[in-house]
């Protein structure tokens, strides 16, 4: 019966306060994430940063990919489906997407007017055509559809560019650890939105692409404080994730964030490069973040890296 | 205890008055000042349809709806609902806890049960209504309002929420069947209800509504209040 009432209160309260987006499906699951192992590549344009995934074919046609877009402020666009050579050509690859997940730019609109982060079945599938300009170990140029097309580095191939623990090192590290984090917030349905209301006093984890689980929860409906749960979590190789993200807001998500996560930073015949960001100097104001994220890699000092546009860029720390 | 003030009693009847005669219009009217009458003939001129009615509906409550994305919801649910009207012509409330039982989407059948946990809504329709009485002991009632709908369903482990809030307006009916045994002048009903709602907005859900029609249909038992 207490479920029943807070369950109504918080339908109530949200009802006014806010609005959740279009209705879900019946019985549709949180997570609808498809796993894809494969090779990570990672293209940028102009500091937004496109991360390929591409499964092996293990002998047949079709195989599973994963394309990331993040740019900045906060906004992730990720589909998944499968890609296939043509018969004739095998230069000419179509990607097949099935899967969208959106999380919009919205910090200029206040936390009870956004959408946040959705989910959406393409059907039919939404085809991109591509073509390989160049195909090494370490490059992959594509051309064609601009869903897909990028000049293409094998991520653990520039990693290695990312070396001491200095300032620069942290900042770099923290940049691309962040890009999983961002990452992981596409795929929580909600997530940057009144919409977090559905997981009040629940816990509910979410798939990495390539491993792990982040697990979010939520606690208090007017004063929510909001958990995220990393557990060797990993969307594309190169990053993964272990520690906590939390923040305390009112409902006008005006708060701070909290917690320790680590990150592990792997890199082609060098050891893997580990630290941790501390988010307690992180403001929250209307939801979009300020002040410094206090970031140290193991062996060295905490530095601070200043939220919003990335310093240095990612193009100086891949070197691309 | 205190007495009470002379002063007092005078202000007391002074605002009870004008509420016993809104609540007992039919049967000040019909009173003849002079000679009075007997007390059987008050009970069998009083208007049956002054005064409050308060009754308990148990219903089946249909919510189907088509959102702006294209999907056609339905959701059936049985309800525990209160009715209370009042007089000949007057205010009406339905207020109705819903319990979800079934839930459909584009074809696709589940039993709440098994997808959802702590299910629940609230019906709510507040209007205005006429009677008519058709017999003795037989009333019909009706009239337009208000009508909100609000669903809960609280997803089961790895499983979405549903929750909508519709609003719009609607319309209700009873047929009332009035025996004539009353115990301590207080008049037992039976009946049935049947109560039409459509809806056309949901702040809750970005108005993704296009349109939703809500219908409930049930039995009632209830008193009648001097």
């Amino acid at each position: 019966m207490r479920r029943a009432l807070v369950a109504a209160a918080a339908l109530l309260g949200v009802g006014l306060l806010a609005c959740l987006g279009p209705y879900p499906n019946v019985a549709e699951e949180l997570d609808g994430v498809d796993l894809v192992n494969g090779t990570s590549y990672i293209a940028l344009d102009a500091g937004a940063a496109r991360i390929l995934i591409l499964a092996p074919f293990d002998g047949g046609r079709t195989a599973p990919f994963t394309r990331i877009d993040e740019q900045q402020p906060r906004a992730v666009q990720t589909i998944q489906g499968t890609y296939s050579g043509e018969a004739t050509n095998a230069l000419n690859v179509n990607f097949s997407s099935t899967t969208l997940f959106t999380l919009p730019n919205e910090a200029s609109k206040p936390v009870s007017s956004r959408v946040g982060a959705s989910r959406h079945q393409l059907s039919p599938p939404m085809e991109s055509r591509a073509h390989i300009e160049t195909s090494t170990d370490e490059v992959l140029d594509l051309s064609g559809s601009s869903d897909v097309a990028g000049h293409f580095l094998r991520l653990l191939g520039r990693t290695t560019l990312i070396t001491g623990n200095d300032a620069n090192a942290a900042a770099c590290a923290f940049h691309l650890a962040n890009l999983a984090v961002e990452s992981s917030e596409a795929r929580i349905p909600g997530f940057n939105s009144a919409g977090l209301t559905q997981y009040l006093n629940r816990e509910e984890p979410f798939d990495g692409i390539l491993s792990g689980t982040v697990t979010i929860g939520l606690v208090g409906l007017f004063s929510p404080v909001t958990t995220n749960t990393f557990r060797n979590y990993a969307d594309f190789e190169g990053v993964v994730l272990d520690g906590v993200q939390v923040s305390s807001t009112d409902t006008g998500g005006n708060g701070s964030l909290s917690g320790v996560l680590g990150f592990r930073i792997g890199r082609d015949d060098l050891p893997p490069l580990e630290g941790s960001v501390d988010y307690r100097a992180v403001t929250l104001t209307a939801g979009n973040e300020s002040g410094n994220y206090l970031v140290t890699l193991d062996g060295g000092a905490t530095y601070p890296v200043p939220t919003g546009r990335r310093i240095p860029s990612l193009e100086e720390c891949l070197g691309l | 205890m205190r007495r009470p003030q002379r002063w007092a009693v005078v202000v007391w009847l002074r605002l009870l008055g004008p509420a016993v005669a809104a609540a007992h219009p039919a049967e000040a009217q019909d009173a003849p000042a002079v000679p009075g009458p007997g007390p059987e003939e008050v009970t069998t001129t009083a208007d049956p349809r002054a005064g409050w009615r308060h009754e308990f509906s148990p219903a089946w409550h249909m919510a189907t709806f088509w959102s702006k994305e294209g999907s056609h919801y339905t959701f059936h649910s049985i309800s525990i609902g209160y009715l209370m009207s009042v007089n000949a012509s007057g205010p009406y409330l339905h207020l109705s806890w819903v319990i979800p039982l079934q839930a459909r989407q584009d074809g696709n059948v589940h039993s709440v049960s098994s997808v959802y946990q702590n299910a629940g809504g609230l019906d709510l329709l507040l209007g205005w209504q006429w009677r008519k009485t058709l017999t003795q002991e037989i009333e019909l009632e009706g009239g337009p309002g208000i009508h909100m709908n609000a669903l809960n369903l609280g997803g089961k482990p790895g499983l979405t929420n549903f929750n909508a809030l519709q609003l719009g307006p609607g319309g209700m009916t009873v047929l009332r069947w009035r025996p004539g045994w009353r115990p301590h002048k207080v008049g037992w009903t039976v009946g049935a209800v049947g109560a039409l709602g459509i809806d056309l907005y949901d702040p809750l859900r970005s108005n993704d509504l296009r349109i939703g029609v809500t219908l409930r249909m049930g039995v009632l038992l209830g008193v009648d209040l001097p």
